[in-house]
């Protein structure tokens, strides 16, 4: 469903110079499969994925999503992919209702299917008593709620999701879980991008850690434990970092000052 | 779980949807964007209370100024009234007692018939004055002996309120008509309320003295005419303050806070739709969605656009109520409140707002939170104001380089609708003009909005925008053209200005071949230069074979007769704007260069330097920017407007100039797509000049030899000839390029 091969994106630095944000990257997730993508900030995580949902042109390289290339057909890609973000927002001046309904139709779904799908998801995540409510009344674990179905309405076969628990409780996080595993079990391809590696581990099927825009190691958690020796995704990480191609090279203190907050 | 998104089939889906699909769909996304504006206090702050309470306001303190400054007049109740002789004060004397007299009566009869008598309120109402007494005057006149202009003189300094002279008129050959008639010439002061007030009075006394000598008695039907005694006809005249004037109009000022109103209106929605979504996280789930970003863009400018003309139209709708209201039309504006001037101007709040907006939404997609919007606006507004600031100057016309001030131009063309004296030339300018620079922001707007370093990159600063890039291109970008488009447009009055009129005829050629150089060579190498935009394709200086030149130059030797056809089948259309005066100016301009300078100079100077230059521009950077964004015809149908727009602006309107360069633009259009080049039509617009100088150069030695005839029509062999020439040229193009491929 996803493939991505060779991604690359450098960036201009203000004052001249250039910032190696992702550094061709490849890996592929399948349907009914969440993928892990992991790593510190200035990884390359949200760059990578603004690149497959073609909000970014890559430098060098390619992603597809269910066949169509993310620089040649953005709007095919899309189309087929629900975005959450951490730093997703809600308009503050409309009912949820309106908002998610307003999305269905950007994403080109008829008021009745949209209606459905609003019902049904509202029962999913227990939004009922929330619809009427404008987004400025919503708690972060509400708003949280509302941009997963806003991420939903359209069905896409193809879920995105960066950093969604991200400044949310222990109940928040719990309903975040679920819903990825609900994601599972419908089929969507799903990759998530998460500090909470413990997390990450619970739930993904999958792995690629990325370090200063390489992915150092990809897998299962067997052959990623396999791999390290080691037990946990904390402790592998820890390892990768320090014997991985990057840490080596990473001698550019400014590169690195200059990718946080940039590519992320 | 399928992989096809909602719905299963692609043909539901937006992009595979019908173009009334998407248009209905940006409909509701405009929708949307207003909603939430206009759910916001913020808006309805500036939208409704605002007006509500500034207008009435402000009304209030001007009734207070005027009282002030009128107490003086007012401790004179009795109108002060110069003559020339005291025959005529005696005269005029009788004639106003007479007509107080009839008043007086008919105000009594009125009351008797109760509120229905609609006609003989109106005579008595005098713009609703009728209850207070009516005032006195006091006649007042010059020495024996003095010049009767002494009359304008007091009046101008206010030793009197009108000055009145009255000129006995033959009645000798009217059959049925009075036994005397005067002419009384009035004259008051147009800047002095008093001054007008005393008019009105005196042409209402004056009216009912003689309603009574025709009638008996003032009655509210009109009766058969009697032949009878003294008539006395009143003729205004409005008499102008001399020398500065020392408070600035309101008929200036309204306008000002019309359009400071529209901005402020303009402002808010436009920081919340692009810095305030960045803010709250919405912007980039909004750019997720399978929307073409310029659509996005798109919904935002209209929201923009309607929340500024609602605010304009609110702005307007109680500016003119609270006039009514206040009877203060005719104290505002000289013409008092006109319906047609409201909706003038109503519509030039729509073009402003339309530009307006534009650069606020190119601003403001810069910024990435509502603070920075809102630093970065502060300028603009101040900068913005400096041109309002400028219209409040007294004795500021709307001609030659204001018309293309920003702002500026709006305000003085407001002002001279409002006052009734505006004039199609400048308004067309204006109107182009604001247009054009809208269209140039608009282009700002899209590239700043769908750039990536304004989305995502939070180290982006301005300097991003003039930065070149690392990989070159073949074309420049749409938006880049239009914004060379509109710093050109002014530019190219500047460029007139500086040149102007008067120098020797070789200063000229040097300036004007300066001005083509700069205008049409300079700005388009920069903007290829900056966007590193390949010189040759984007340009379009490909080759294009000899057998196109062939046609370029039979095209060339062959259409100016159609051209001259075409301008006589304008003329009886009434779209020729020179006057006889100026052709007869050019001629003789023309008559000079052949006497001081070789013709070749004025040839090169004025035919071939120009024609090059220009092509090199619309059919080669613009035309390349147009055909790398949209099909042929939209780049030969807009590169010809845009030609045509540049020839029919200069010091003047001159329309059947722009008709027939459109017309030019579209050939040249045609010919640079067929043959993939410019130089085809660079060699054809050279020609075309070229023999259009050498006829004004040579023009009375062919009157003299018979070759042309002192009317302006053609000869028909002339015009056969060209019919000829061009369907011989078309068929040599169209053979010449059959092999063309369309590099698009």
């Amino acid at each position: 469903m996803i493939q991505v091969e060779g991604l690359t994106r450098r960036f201009d630095l203000p004052g001249g110079g250039e910032v190696l944000a992702v550094d061709a990257v490849s890996f592929r997730v399948g349907t009914g499969e969440v993928y892990g993508l992991l790593g510190p900030n200035g990884a390359g995580k949200t760059t990578t994925l603004r690149m497959l949902l073609g909000l970014l042109q890559p430098t060098a390289g390619w992603a597809t999503v269910a066949g169509f290339r993310s620089d040649q057909q953005p709007d095919e890609v899309k189309r087929r992919v629900g975005l959450v973000s951490a730093t997703a927002g809600l308009y503050p001046h409309l009912s949820v209702r309106e908002m998610l309904l307003f999305f269905a139709d950007l994403y080109g779904c008829d008021a009745g299917q949209a209606g459905a799908e609003l019902d049904k998801l509202a029962e999913l995540l227990g939004l009922d008593e929330l619809l009427r409510r404008r987004g400025t009344t919503l708690s972060m674990g509400q708003k949280q709620r509302v941009n997963l179905a806003r991420a939903l309405i359209h069905r896409p076969p193809v879920l995105l999701l960066d950093e969604p628990t991200l400044g949310l409780d222990i109940f928040g996080s719990q309903v975040v879980a679920e819903f990825i595993t609900h994601l599972r079990e419908e089929g969507k391809a799903v990759i998530l991008t998460t500090h909470r590696l413990d997390e990450a581990e619970r739930l993904c099927d999958r792995f690629g850690l990325l370090h200063r825009g390489r992915l150092v190691s990809e897998g299962t958690l067997a052959q990623l434990r396999a791999e390290t020796g080691c037990e946990g995704l904390v402790d592998m990480f820890f390892k990768l970092a320090r014997t991985g191609p990057a840490l080596r090279r990473a001698t550019r203190p400014r590169d690195e000052a200059a990718t946080d907050g940039l590519a992320e | 779980m399928s992989d096809q998104p909602a719905g299963g089939s692609k043909a539901r889906h937006l992009l595979q949807r019908s173009p009334r699909d998407l248009l209905q769909r940006m409909g509701r996304l405009v929708r949307k964007e207003v909603s939430t504006i206009l759910r916001d206090r913020r808006t309805i702050i500036t939208l409704v209370l605002m007006p509500l309470l500034l207008y009435p306001l402000l009304t209030i303190a001007f009734r207070q100024f005027l009282l002030a400054s009128s107490l003086k007049e007012m401790k004179e109740p009795a109108y002060r009234i110069g003559f020339r002789s005291e025959w005529e004060a005696r005269f005029f004397d009788g004639r106003m007692e007479r007509g107080k007299r009839a008043l007086a009566e008919l105000k009594k009869w009125n009351a008797r018939q109760g509120p229905a008598s609609g006609r003989a309120r109106e005579a008595t109402a005098g713009n609703g004055r009728a209850e207070k007494p009516l005032p006195d005057h006091q006649a007042l006149f010059p020495r024996t002996g003095e010049p009767p202009s002494d009359l304008r003189q007091l009046l101008q300094e206010k030793q009197i309120d009108l000055a009145v002279h009255l000129t006995e008129q033959d009645t000798a050959r009217a059959e049925r008509g009075p036994d005397r008639w005067f002419v009384c010439e009035i004259l008051y002061l147009e800047d002095s309320p008093r001054s007008r007030d005393a008019n009105e009075y005196v042409e209402r006394c004056l009216a009912a003295a003689n309603e009574r000598t025709l009638w008996g008695r003032p009655k509210p039907q009109p009766a058969p005419r009697q032949p009878l005694a003294v008539l006395v006809s009143p003729v205004s005249q409005e008499v102008a303050q001399p020398g500065p004037k020392e408070t600035i109009p309101l008929s200036l000022l309204v306008p000002l806070i019309l359009i400071l109103m529209t901005i402020t209106g303009a402002v808010y929605p436009a920081i919340d739709l692009t810095a305030g979504e960045r803010e709250r996280g919405t912007l980039e789930i909004l750019v997720a969605a399978p929307i073409p970003r310029l659509g996005l863009l798109f919904a935002k400018y209209v929201s923009v656009v309607t929340v500024a003309v609602l605010t304009a139209v609110v702005n307007l709708a109680t500016m003119t109520v609270t006039l009514l209201v206040f009877d203060m039309g005719r104290l505002v504006f000289p013409e008092g409140l006109r319906p047609l001037a409201i909706v003038q101007v109503f519509f030039l709040l729509l073009l402003f707002a339309a530009f307006f907006s534009a650069v606020l939404l190119a601003v403001t997609s810069f910024a990435r939170s509502f603070k920075e919007a809102q630093a970065y606006l502060i300028p603009l507004i101040l900068v913005s104001l400096t041109p309002g600031m400028l219209s409040l100057m007294p004795g500021l016309k709307l001609d030659g380089p204001l018309c293309v001030v920003p702002l500026l131009n709006i305000v003085l063309l407001a002002r001279d609708l409002f006052a009734g004296e505006a004039t199609a030339g400048a308004a067309v300018l204006v109107v182009l003009t604001t247009l054009v620079y809208a269209v140039a922001a608009i282009a700002l707007a899209a590239r700043l909005f769908g750039a990536e370093a304004v989305l995502y990159n939070e180290q982006a600063s301005w300097s991003d925008l003039f930065r070149r890039p690392a990989r070159g291109r073949r074309a420049s970008t749409v938006s880049s053209a239009l914004f060379c488009l509109a710093l050109m447009f002014p530019a190219s009055f500047v460029l007139i200005a500086l040149i102007g009129g008067g120098r020797p005829p070789g200063e000229e050629m040097a300036w004007r071949v300066l001005a083509n150089l700069v205008l049409f060579g300079g700005f388009p190498l920069f903007s290829v230069w900056l966007r590193r935009v390949d010189f040759r394709a984007g340009f379009r200086l490909e080759r294009s074979g000899a057998m196109a030149w062939g046609a370029a130059i039979l095209f060339g030797l062959s259409l100016w007769p159609l051209a001259d056809v075409l301008k006589e089948v304008l003329r009886p259309l009434g779209l020729t704007s020179v006057s006889e005066k100026s052709l007869q100016e050019v001629e003789e301009r023309i008559r000079q260069w052949r006497e001081e300078l070789p013709v070749w100079v004025v040839v090169l100077c004025m035919a071939v330097v120009p024609a090059v230059l220009e092509e090199l521009f619309f059919r080669g950077y613009l035309f390349s920017a147009l055909r790398a964004a949209g099909p042929p015809r939209t780049a030969i149908v807009t590169s010809a407007i845009f030609f045509g727009l540049f020839h029919l602006v200069g010091h003047v309107v001159v329309v059947e100039r722009g008709v027939v360069s459109t017309l030019l633009g579209l050939l040249l259009g045609w010919l640079a797509w067929r043959t993939g080049s410019v130089v085809p039509g660079m060699i054809l617009h050279a020609i075309h000049n070229s023999v259009l100088i050498l006829l004004g150069l040579y023009k009375r030695d062919l009157l003299a030899s018979g070759w042309l005839q002192e009317s302006s029509r053609l000869p028909p062999s002339w015009i056969l000839a060209s019919v000829i020439g061009c369907t011989l040229a078309a068929a040599w193009a169209f053979r010449a390029t059959r092999n063309y491929k369309d590099e698009g």
